[in-house]
């Protein structure tokens, strides 16, 4: 069928396969995400949402296609660059919220530093300059900017969660990746951080994968959700689709076990 | 014609209880812009169904929805979820019952939401919410008030508010005068007249005629319920 719609998408996954060692975890996913908009990614422990974000990250090895666009990267398959430029791409245009602060944090260094550090890496020669920019996006992570010399080390999870927020956002990534943003907090906080989220989706228009088995974060946030059953994409669709029609039968088991 | 409704059906598959559930079939009509369409039948028989499928909450089943949007025309039915998203943001709009928890969020805030999203400023968005708040009658004491945990009328009041701050092509109106008191129900039908002199298309489930007296032009009769039967060997996975 023609549409009179079309649309280039910011990032696009084909038939990405990932294992470790003999074992696959991804079995040929395909995705595609587009300017501003959230994707959910969901799927039970193991399905292997944190490794399709690592792949996407740039962080693991992987087979497929993967291709971003942005300018000076259109047709280029990233999985197959080298080691050098897909650390490039990763820290100009890729950003990662992990599950667990203190892989992405040095915790004992002070929050300001740790969101100022990626803006050092991307070019910025004058210290003060990043200081400033790390401030605004600790402002806009929610962060109270009078603890800003704290380390991470001594925050509540909350707060730590906000620091990795503002470092992912410092620098304006085209694709902001998360993983799991909110598991782990309390109740209250993780209602908090995903208004973070939300509100930053509205004013910076970022455009997000956002990765939990938690159903009702993702119904908060997601405009498109793709369930992801050992390895493989069985079902995705809008949001409110997946949500209350679910086609497959273990969408409809995910879907009813939240009830 | 703005929508051309031919054969659609919709069958849910209950993997686990290995049943099927027909919610309706072989349903067609066509409405023109400025249209008012009223679905009656019991309950069970489809009806909100029907919406959800044209709002593509649903993935219909079977048959076409033809659609004339401001792209042109086109399949609703298996139209790219991208376009859906794009359709609803400027020109389909959906009201139901009820409105989707929004923590944290003041009623003003729900309402100017929406505005906000098209680009339209701040203030102004700010100003036609308090505009529309006013219309559906929420007192004033309530629009700085978070709607979620507020009483059924209120909070049905700042849905109104907000499913209808802005124009649409196509709205689909899912019993959205059920908890409202006589006051707004008036005020919701004299929004809906002024809608349809704008050239809304509008297909809706009310209980009380006098909601939409004046408005009708034709009403589908939907005669379900159907009963459920039992899957297609094979098809329970
Ligand atoms: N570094 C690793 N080495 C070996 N196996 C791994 C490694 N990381 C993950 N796996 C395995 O890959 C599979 C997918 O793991 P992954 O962490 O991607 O799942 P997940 O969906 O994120 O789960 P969770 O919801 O528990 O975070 C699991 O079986 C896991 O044991
Ligand atoms: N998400 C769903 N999953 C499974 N079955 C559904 C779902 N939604 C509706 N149904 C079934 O489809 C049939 C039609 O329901 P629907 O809600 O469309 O009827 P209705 O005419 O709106 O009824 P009412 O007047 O009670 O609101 C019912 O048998 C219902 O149980
Ligand atoms: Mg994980
Ligand atoms: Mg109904």
């Amino acid at each position: 069928m023609t549409s009179p719609y079309e649309e280039a998408p910011l990032l696009r996954l084909e038939g990405v396969r990932q294992g470790y060692g003999a074992r696959e975890v991804l079995r040929g996913v395909s995705l595609e995400l587009y300017p501003g908009e959230v994707l959910g990614v969901v799927g039970e422990s193991g399905s292997g949402k944190s490794t399709l974000l690592r792949v996407l990250y740039l962080e693991l090895p992987a087979e497929g296609r993967y291709t971003l666009g942005q300018p000076g990267l259109e047709g280029l398959n990233l999985l197959a660059l080298d080691p050098y430029r897909r650390l490039e791409v990763r820290q100009r245009h890729l950003a990662l919220v992990r599950q667990h602060a203190h892989e992405a944090l040095r915790m004992g260094f002070s929050s300001l530093a740790n969101v100022a550090e990626p803006l050092l890496l991307l070019g910025e020669r004058r210290y003060g300059q990043a200081a400033t920019r790390a401030l605004a996006a600790l402002e806009e992570a929610d962060f109270p900017t009078e603890r800003a010399d704290e380390p991470p080390r001594v925050l509540s999870g909350g707060l730590r969660q906000r620091v990795q927020l503002a470092r992912a956002i410092a620098a304006r990534p085209a694709v902001l990746l998360l993983d799991e943003p909110t598991t782990g907090l309390d109740l209250l906080v993780q209602a908090r951080v995903l208004d973070t989220l939300r509100a930053l989706k509205g004013r910076l228009g970022l455009s997000m994968i956002l990765v939990s088995h938690d159903l009702g974060v993702v119904r908060a946030l997601a405009d498109r959700i793709l369930v992801l059953l050992e390895g493989e994409v069985v079902e995705a669709g809008l949001a409110d689709q997946v949500l209350e029609d679910p086609q497959h039968p273990y969408t409809q088991d995910l879907v009813q076990a939240r009830l | 014609m703005i929508l051309e409704v031919a054969e659609l059906e919709k069958r849910f598959f209950l993997h686990r209880l290995a049943r099927e559930v027909v919610a309706f079939r072989g349903l067609s009509f066509q409405l023109a812009p400025g249209a008012f369409l009223l679905l009656a039948g019991p309950n069970g028989a489809g009806k909100s169904s029907l919406l959800r499928c044209l709002y593509r909450t649903y993935r219909p089943t079977a048959g076409r929805i033809r659609y004339r949007s401001l792209r042109g025309w086109l399949e609703l039915a298996a139209a790219p979820d991208r376009l859906v998203l794009a359709l609803r943001r400027e020109e389909l709009g959906y009201v139901s019952q009820f409105l989707d928890p929004r923590p944290r969020q003041t009623a003003l805030e729900v309402v100017a939401e929406p505005l906000l999203w098209q680009g339209v400023e701040e203030s102004v968005a700010r100003r036609r919410a308090a505009e529309m708040l006013e219309a559906v009658g929420l007192r004033p004491e309530l629009w700085a008030a978070y709607p979620t945990p507020v009483a059924g009328g209120a909070r049905q009041k700042v849905n109104l508010a907000r499913s209808l701050i802005r124009p649409y092509r196509l709205l689909l109106l899912d019993e959205p005068s059920a908890s409202l008191d006589q006051e707004a129900r008036a005020a919701l039908r004299a929004w809906l007249g002024r809608l349809k002199q704008e050239g809304t298309a509008m297909i809706g489930i009310f209980h009380h005629p006098e909601d939409v007296a004046g408005l009708v032009d034709a009403t589908l009769f939907l005669e379900g319920p159907y009963v459920a039967e039992p899957s297609a060997p094979g098809a329970a996975g």
